[in-house]
């Protein structure tokens, strides 16, 4: 083992939470919503992972293309049929989120209905399981450790380089800022949410994909982490995807690291209360700094009463 | 021991059980749903965290009515087993509460003002959350207001689950029969209760909402920057509003302990309390009380002929009718967004009769000036139609 | 004696919502014939 069991979960943890805090930012910048629904693309990821793994015999790590592809096609088809329909008829932004969660207890009990229906006519366990062993080993240690971390660095080198360089990407943002201006210049509004949306469910679907080969997975186990996936978000901020990366690095690894630190120190009861951890940051984050740590950074800097504080702490801004 | 405090539920077999049945449920929801009208519909605060206003209730009957209720039977001689500790608290509690509820068979008196008193205690308890809820609705605004809400909903069922002095954490907890003086049968008399509670909530919320108070919530949700340059001093409304609204609405958390006889954290799951209220909040139309009845009863019957025609369903369908349900709600839902977004029970226009309204504005605006409170819609609201997809 | 009250609150559900749903009906029918007459005024 290269690295104690729990810092080997906890980054693998955090590189999930960071791809699909991704998404997440994603689907914010471009809908304006939070997407209550991005958990569950997750969700489908893990089944997909299952099906083809358990089901199928095959290597799990075939699964992480197709599961790209179905959450894609998921993230298409909700945008086609809710999404796209409701903000073509002007709805609010909490008509859209109340949708999004709507979508999110349909996916959830469709999934749930998928896991019945494998259990009933495979006669396997599809409810709570782990996929571990199905793992290849490399010097003792399981090879996701490895294949996460190489797929979180590929993906956010792939996304900035998407999004700066290629015209579909640079497009992509410009919907994101201001769809009208853009469809003046001439780009497909509707085509490019559809891309976009179909990247931000194959991301989230490829992060759920990795999710089962180290952590026990249910079906409702890509709801269960939506309040980890958005306080990584508003951690990092919600105004460009360089912050999602920050703070689902920091959402993952404090949930996990924290909860053993405090373990340690107070009792094993604390476990209980790792769900709080990321709630905390999110309530936190709301409260104090909406902008979060953009946010705080810039107001540290830039703002009179930042300054001041921080000459008070000794530390020189020009 | 379980069959004496099961038996007494269903005293009542048969089609009557189904209909007292529909009817609490009907009480409970239209309680909640009114309230939470009164916070979205009128106020313009979208409250998804209404399930942690009722399961205030809940917690309130478990955690300090029950305690209550054991000091107040000892003190009058009768003896119960040991519930200092938290274990004891837990395994002794079925045979302390049959203890109990043979003590209040002879006292009327005591068990009526236990229920008040969970009533009222809850009802405090239910305005400290509204006040707590309303520090995060200060600052923030529509989705991120959501988020917040819903994060805490789900913060205190997990504070539910884990200690065991609440609630009994994941075993639950058993609470007295208030109503065992009472020879009939205890569902009905709670749910005759609950009823007449909602009954006096609906003409209190209609009363407010006919009134200068009303107007001045609808003003606020409609255009915040003017009532603040007016000088109504909007955050100590949205303050109000939201105090008195979650006292109200932990009070059907108080009827759901006493109706089931048992307080447990999975109880009041999100998802129960939560969605369905907005579901049947939205179905009937946000803004007015009307609506609010429609949605619940629609949603009500829906999901009890459900259960009741469940053997049906599990023929056709391979799968626990549970999750048929949230499939329902899910596509409800989308679907009354789509296609009423108002409501099956749109808001009544604002018009106050003898102001002309051309001669106010003498402007050559092609706006239907009766339409003054949807303004910031007009020319950007569409209906729904298949022409979407077009290229 | 349990299911006289408890028919008594039925009843009482059912008059109310139906009493409040006439009146609302008129006032909607009010509203509507003013407006008639104001449009036609102009």
């Amino acid at each position: 083992m290269l690295l104690p069991p729990l810092v080997m979960a906890a980054i693998v943890y955090a590189c999930e939470i960071t791809i699909l805090s991704i998404g997440f930012t994603m689907t914010y910048l471009t809908a304006k919503i939070p997407n209550f629904a991005h958990g569950t693309y997750a969700g489908y990821g893990i089944y997909v992972n299952y099906t083809i793994s358990k089901i199928l015999g095959l290597n799990p790590y075939i699964s992480f293309p197709v599961a790209f592809l179905v959450g894609g096609s998921i993230g298409v088809v909700v945008y086609m049929l809710v999404i796209g329909v409701l903000t073509k008829m002007g709805s609010g932004a909490i008509v859209l989120t109340i949708s999004t969660i709507a979508i999110d207890i349909f996916l959830t009990a469709l999934l749930y209905i998928y896991a019945y229906w494998l259990r009933d006519t495979f006669k396997t366990y599809t409810i709570f399981f782990i996929l571990k062993e199905k793992d290849f080993q490399l010097g003792g240690t399981p090879g996701i450790f490895f294949v996460a971390l190489t797929i979180c660095i590929v993906t956010v080198v792939l996304l900035h380089t998407f999004l700066t360089k290629t015209r579909l990407g640079v497009s992509m943002r410009a919907v994101a800022e201001d769809p009208e201006l853009a469809s003046v210049l001439g780009i497909d509004v509707y085509r490019t949410q559809l891309y976009s949306w179909f990247l931000t469910g194959g991301l989230a679907a490829l992060a759920g994909a990795m999710y089962p080969m180290w952590f026990q997975s249910h079906p409702a186990a890509g709801s269960y982490i939506i309040t980890s996936i958005m306080a990584g978000s508003l951690l990092g901020g919600m105004e460009n995807v360089y912050g999602a990366i920050i703070g689902g690095f920091g959402v993952g690894l404090s949930e996990i690291l924290l909860t053993n630190r405090l373990q340690a120190t107070f009792g094993i009861w604390v476990g209980e209360y790792r769900p709080l951890i990321p709630m905390f940051f999110l309530i936190a984050v709301l409260l104090i700094q909406p902008r979060g740590l953009q946010g705080a950074y810039e107001w540290l800097t830039k703002s009179k009463r930042g300054i001041e504080l921080l000459s008070k702490l000794g530390i020189k801004v020009e | 021991m379980l069959a004496v405090i099961g038996s007494s539920v269903a005293a009542i077999t048969g089609m009557s059980r189904l209909i007292v049945d529909i009817a609490m449920y009907f009480g409970l929801f239209v309680i909640v749903a009114m309230a939470l009208n009164f916070q979205y519909g009128n106020a313009g605060i979208p409250n998804f965290g209404c399930a942690v206003q009722v399961i205030v209730g809940g917690f309130t009957v478990s955690g300090i009515t029950l305690r209550l209720a054991y000091w107040l039977v000892e003190k009058a001689g009768v003896k119960l087993l040991p519930y200092q500790t938290a274990y004891d608290w837990l395994y002794n509690s079925q045979l302390n509460v049959v203890t109990v509820n043979n003590y209040l068979k002879t006292h009327p008196l005591l068990g009526v003002s236990l229920l008040l008193f969970s009533i009222a205690v809850a009802m405090v308890l239910g305005a400290v959350i509204g006040w707590v809820i309303s520090v995060p609705a200060i600052r923030l605004r529509a989705t991120y207001l959501m988020i917040t809400l819903i994060t805490m909903a789900d913060a205190s069922q997990i504070f539910g689950r884990n200690i065991p002095y609440i609630c009994g954490g994941t075993l639950g907890i058993w609470i007295p029969n208030v109503f065992a003086w009472y020879p009939g049968d205890r569902g009905v008399i709670t749910a005759v209760v609950t009823l007449a509670i909602g009954l006096i909530c609906f003409f209190i919320f209609r009363t407010m909402l006919n009134s200068p108070y009303g107007r001045l919530m609808r003003a606020i949700r409609e255009n915040e920057v003017t009532c603040l340059s007016v000088g109504k001093n909007v955050v100590g409304i949205r303050r109000n509003i939201l105090m008195f609204a979650s006292a109200i609405t932990a009070i059907p958390g108080v009827m759901t302990a006493y109706y089931y006889s048992y307080v447990v954290d999975a109880m009041y799951q999100r998802a129960y309390w939560t969605y369905w209220s907005w579901l049947m909040l939205i179905l009937g139309g946000p803004g007015n009380n009307a609506g609010t009845f429609l949605g619940c009863a629609l949603v009500i019957a829906m999901r009890r002929v459900i259960i009741v025609y469940k053997w049906f369903f599990d023929k056709i369908l391979f799968f626990p009718i549970s999750y048929f349900e949230q499939i329902l709600l899910g596509v409800l839902l989308i679907v009354v967004m789509i296609f009423r977004p108002d409501g099956l029970i749109p808001e009544k226009l604002l018009y106050i009769p003898g102001v002309n309204y051309t001669k106010l504005v003498r402007e050559r605006v092609k706006v239907d000036w009766r339409t003054a409170p949807k303004m910031r819609l007009a020319g950007k609201r569409r209906r729904f139609s298949l022409k979407f997809w077009r290229r | 004696m349990d299911m006289v009250l408890f028919w008594v609150m039925v009843a009482l559900w059912v008059i109310m919502p139906a009493f409040i749903v006439y009146e609302e009906i008129k006032e909607r029918r009010a509203l509507a014939e003013i407006e008639k007459a104001e449009v036609s005024e102009e």
